[in-house]
């Protein structure tokens, strides 16, 4: 009972904080958005190292980011609470003609916890902490079929084999989510749900591969034949899980984060890729769903225990 | 709608926990729909 309240907590929680926290970016975000020519304003957070004086209708002041690195605010008024305030999180753009941040709105006070900013992605990349463990835990419940049909062929129990499929039928559920998930996400960073993406054209591939599993399961009467059969599928399909989720995508040129060509955010697996908050809530989250995945692994087990009994006692 | 969403990337997270509790939720309505023929 309890762990079951601790996991929806743990979950909860964690999914708070990777959707309220603040984006902040440093100077040098702000830097590298104004040499592509735009007006566009990031959020940036820095803490005020020189309280300043009026300027022209504005107010100008002296801030520091987190990097250390200084430079000149312009606020469109006098900020509110200035006299106290550490330092702010505002919405601005760098001004390359007079070398200062023009700030076009203060979004709140200094943040102590925030996630960086990645140019591209923005609040987008919150997306990590759910449809990242969707694709793990896709992997993770694909091995533990492969793991209970090698069992199945060993020991010839049927109940190996029902963990195997109820694994496999988890698996894709959770794939299906990393795929619509995604997909919604392409929409609006890639501009279209779907684009045959190297790691869109292989979480398809995977699903096909998945999905016949449950034809030929279900295209077979006798069940030790099913059972038997469909355990050697699945140690076939799982061999080819790493490479189309761990892999392919990562070899081949795309737009997916963590494609060879991406220099910024190969957010895993690249060194200091992510953030280190960013990265404890994502594994955080991954735990939670690893968890959420053993319990409904358990709810089914006991389901089919009962099925079994009634069936038993009807005889 | 899409201007919306693309202004406020924000929702468009919220879009995809919601998405992925949807689709728990269905799953766990088809246990449920199990026990109940068990019943």
């Amino acid at each position: 009972m309890w762990w079951k309240i601790t996991l929806f907590i743990w979950i909860a929680v964690l999914s708070t904080i990777g959707i309220v926290t603040p984006i902040a970016g440093s100077l040098s975000d702000l830097a590298m958005i104004s040499q592509w020519g735009t007006e566009k304003t990031i959020p940036v957070k820095f803490t005020v190292s020189d309280r300043g004086a009026a300027e022209g209708d504005g107010w100008l002041l002296h801030g520091r980011d987190t990097n250390g690195s200084e430079a000149d605010f312009h606020f469109p008024s006098r900020p509110e609470g200035l006299d106290a305030a550490e330092g702010y999180l505002v919405r601005a753009r760098y001004d390359r003609d007079q070398h200062r941040v023009e700030v076009a709105e203060v979004l709140g006070d200094y943040p102590g916890f925030s996630f960086p900013f990645i140019p591209g992605l923005e609040e987008r990349a919150k997306i990590i902490f759910f449809h990242v463990p969707m694709s793990w835990m896709t992997v993770v419940a694909f091995l533990v079929a492969m793991w209970y049909g090698i069992r199945y062929l060993r020991k010839k129990d049927m109940e190996d084999d029902f963990r195997s499929a109820v694994s496999a039928g988890l698996g894709l559920l959770f794939c299906i989510l990393a795929t619509s998930t995604g997909s919604l996400w392409a929409k609006f960073n890639w501009g279209s749900f779907w684009n045959w993406d190297p790691r869109q054209t292989s979480i398809f591939v995977l699903l096909l591969v998945y999905g016949a599993y449950f034809a030929l399961r279900s295209a077979i009467d006798v069940e030790e034949k099913k059972a038997s059969l469909s355990a050697v599928y699945s140690i076939i399909a799982a061999a080819t899980v790493p490479f189309f989720i761990f892999i392919m995508p990562r070899i081949m040129p795309g737009l997916h984060p963590g494609s060879a060509d991406d220099t910024s955010a190969g957010p895993v697996v690249s060194s200091g890729g992510m953030d280190a908050s960013m990265r404890v809530i994502l594994y955080g989250m991954l735990l939670g769903f690893l968890v959420l995945y053993g319990w409904l692994m358990r709810i089914q087990n006991s389901l089919h225990r009962i099925k079994l009994k009634r069936a038993d006692a009807a005889l | 709608m899409y201007d919306f969403l693309e202004q406020n990337a924000i929702y468009v997270v919220m879009l995809t926990v919601l998405m992925i509790w949807a689709g728990l939720f269905v799953y766990l309505y088809r246990i449920d729909k199990q026990v109940k023929e068990l019943e």
